[in-house]
């Protein structure tokens, strides 16, 4: 009871564990939404402090609570709670578990405040995500499972190699600013990287993210990436390379989601663009840019779980996922399309929206540090949110040429959800102190000055009136644009597949070595997969060839990155 | 009762006539702007506005989408996306 009213991620944690016991018994019994309720009371009547426990030697203190992360916890326990609202209608106890454990993660590695438990929480985010993915029970949600897993492999075995060298030169075990200079800080930044979907290492959202339950993307879009946010604001605060890495990441989400097809991808670039604001904001490490960071990350939060909440009650009421097939489907779902388009003008920073309250600050700490260039990249960037996600998308999706498109009517829990979703974007866009008063750094900012609100209605304006003007010239068609897993999809598929056959002549020790190791993984991606899915079982070989290969290249990767870190160390 | 000629274009054309006018009395009064050279000539957020949607549409559309776009598959031959 003690952690309970301790801790709002132990109330996931036994979540979980009433889901395996009472698995069928009480059928449909909401049990994500009672533990995130307790989840959020706990946080709510929490207050800022440090729990401490000596676990063999080592001093974690599992529960550090700051003004930092009690923001990020708060939100993921909001997004959690409306994630549980909006599926409930569809969880099934796998799901409802993997959720659980993802936000339960998440929350708990806010609230770490040593390197050893950040990294417990911080894999168990990767793995129960993974989880998440697969309970779509797609061929397309498995193979892109198996490439999430490659590369959050990779970014586990930077974080440890990083955590390992830090701790062994005798860092502080305490979560705080690393030295610039030294491997660790280039190697927890490389794992920090990659989640937070850093280009090039950002192809894994946009290829597993569209590929999740409707209710699975909702999770996803919230945890993994915003994590990686608030590692770099703990740990990267003022990092020039940042500034740059942002600003061409704000860009490049953009410029994909213009020309991209699937709605879920599309929202999936907007992340890897959002999250540019924030990695920017980062990297100019002024008080006034980190609370942008911060406040944009929350605000993102609930604004991008509504896009997806959004997308996915335009699948699950039409069940198709591509511009180019959806179309005129409004008057069939008139509020779930109102509330898409709350969270669109969230997104692209309209006044009276939250996004409005958190991007103009981060616009405005670029220009008051003289950073012409990122202030241009990121005011471009907006401009390029509004035109797909505020305009092309519900253009072509919901309100443009109709195709005589069946839509079944959405669950009400799932309308619910969007409702909450949109009210809470609204409430902090009308009010923004109530965001303002829980920020962790010293800086007053006023975003409802005339020229904020001007400047902005002009920018958006003028992007409706030309997307007005050249809206032919930007209809969706069939096909996919290239990304940079081409790299592991392609050349890398084809060197394990040349690697496949070398070993396959070397005899029968490394075929039953390979062969138990992929039957057992397989063995558990099916039980964790949904039953019954025929795709599952075409698969065959090629998908269990597939993970085997991919926990090979991963634990060589492991291996070389420890015979690195003990010759930087001993030799 | 509906306003002859009204429609989304007019609207649009309408809203863009207003904020202009709005910026340019801006400008007039002396008002503080903030940030960018765009923010501090007259009408530069809506010239901004419209240049980076075109500026966006046509990168996307002539560039990247003839240099990446596939048809249907990474791989071909429907080994799926």
């Amino acid at each position: 009871m003690t952690l309970l009213a301790l801790h709002p991620a132990f109330w996931l944690f036994v979540g979980v564990a009433f889901v395996f016991v009472n698995r069928q018994r009480i059928p449909g019994f909401p049990v994500g939404i009672i533990v995130a309720i307790g989840a959020l009371l706990t946080l709510l009547r929490g207050a800022e402090g440090s729990i401490e426990t000596t676990v063999a030697g080592f001093r974690l203190t599992w529960f550090h609570a700051d003004r930092l992360s009690l923001l990020f916890a708060l939100v993921f326990t909001i997004v959690a709670l409306l994630g549980f609202l909006y599926g409930s209608h569809r969880m099934r106890a796998g799901e409802t578990a993997a959720a659980l454990v993802y936000a339960g993660s998440a929350i708990a590695t806010v609230l770490a405040g040593d390197w050893i438990t950040f990294f417990v929480f911080w894999e168990a985010m990767a793995f129960s995500s993974l989880a998440l993915i697969w309970q779509a029970g797609t061929g397309g949600a498995r193979r892109a499972g198996m490439r999430y897993l490659l590369v959050h492999a990779v970014g586990g075995a930077l974080l440890f190699a990083g955590i390992a060298l830090h701790l062994g030169g005798g860092g502080d075990m305490s979560l705080g600013p690393l030295a610039s200079s030294a491997p660790p800080f280039w190697l927890i930044l490389g794992a920090v990287a990659i989640n937070a979907a850093i280009p090039p290492l950002h192809a894994w959202l946009t290829d597993a993210y569209p590929e999740a339950s409707t209710s699975g993307s909702v999770f996803l879009s919230a945890f993994t990436t915003k994590t990686a946010v608030y590692a770099l604001l703990r740990l990267f605060p003022g990092t020039e390379l940042l500034v740059v890495l942002g600003a061409v990441m704000a860009l490049y989400g953009v410029v994909f989601a213009v020309i991209e097809n699937d709605i879920r991808r599309l929202l999936g670039y907007h992340i890897v663009s959002q999250v540019g604001y924030m990695v920017a904001a980062v990297g100019i490490g002024t008080p006034l840019a980190l609370n942008g960071a911060a406040s944009h990350a929350f605000s993102h939060i609930l604004y991008k779980a509504l896009l997806f909440m959004g997308a996915g009650a335009a699948i699950e009421a039409t069940g198709l996922r591509r511009l180019s097939d959806l179309g005129g489907i409004s008057r069939r779902m008139r509020f779930a399309v109102a509330m898409y388009v709350v969270g669109a003008l969230s997104i692209s920073g309209a006044p009276l929206f939250n996004g409005f309250i958190s991007k103009s600050m981060i616009v405005t700490a670029a220009g008051e540090e003289h950073l012409l260039w990122t202030e241009l990249l990121l005011t471009i960037a907006a401009v390029g949110t509004f035109l797909s996600v505020g305009l092309k998308l519900p253009w072509f999706a919901f309100f443009g040429e109709r195709r005589g498109v069946a839509v079944r009517a959405l669950p009400t829990n799932l309308l619910a959800a969007m409702g909450i979703a949109g009210g809470l974007c609204l409430l902090y866009g009308v009010y923004p102190h109530l965001l303002y008063s829980r920020l962790p750094y010293a800086a007053t900012y006023v975003p409802y000055t005339l020229d904020h609100v001007v400047s902005t209605a002009q920018l958006l304006v003028a992007t409706g009136f030309v997307f007005f003007l050249v809206r032919r010239r930007l209809t969706p068609s069939p096909g996919i644009a290239l990304d940079t897993d081409w790299f592991y999809r392609v050349p890398l598929s084809r060197l394990v597949a040349a690697t496949t056959a070398l070993l396959g002549a070397l005899g029968p020790f490394a075929r039953t070595v390979r062969g138990t190791a992929v039957t057992r993984l397989d063995a558990a991606a099916r039980r964790l997969a949904a039953p019954g899915s025929a795709s599952r079982r075409r698969e065959g070989f090629a998908f269990r060839a597939s993970i085997g290969w991919t926990v090979l290249f991963a634990a060589a990767g492991a291996v070389v990155i420890w015979i690195l870190v003990w010759l930087g160390n001993f030799a | 009762m509906r306003i002859p000629g009204a429609g989304p274009r007019a609207a649009l054309l309408g809203t863009l006539a207003v904020l202009a006018a709005a910026d340019l009395a801006g400008f007039v009064s002396g008002a503080e702007h903030h940030g960018g050279f765009w923010n501090s000539v007259p009408l530069g957020d809506l010239a901004l506005g419209g240049l980076a949607t075109l500026g966006l549409a046509w990168f996307a559309r002539r560039f990247v989408k003839r240099l990446l776009s596939r048809p249907e598959s990474y791989y071909g031959g429907g080994r799926g996306s």
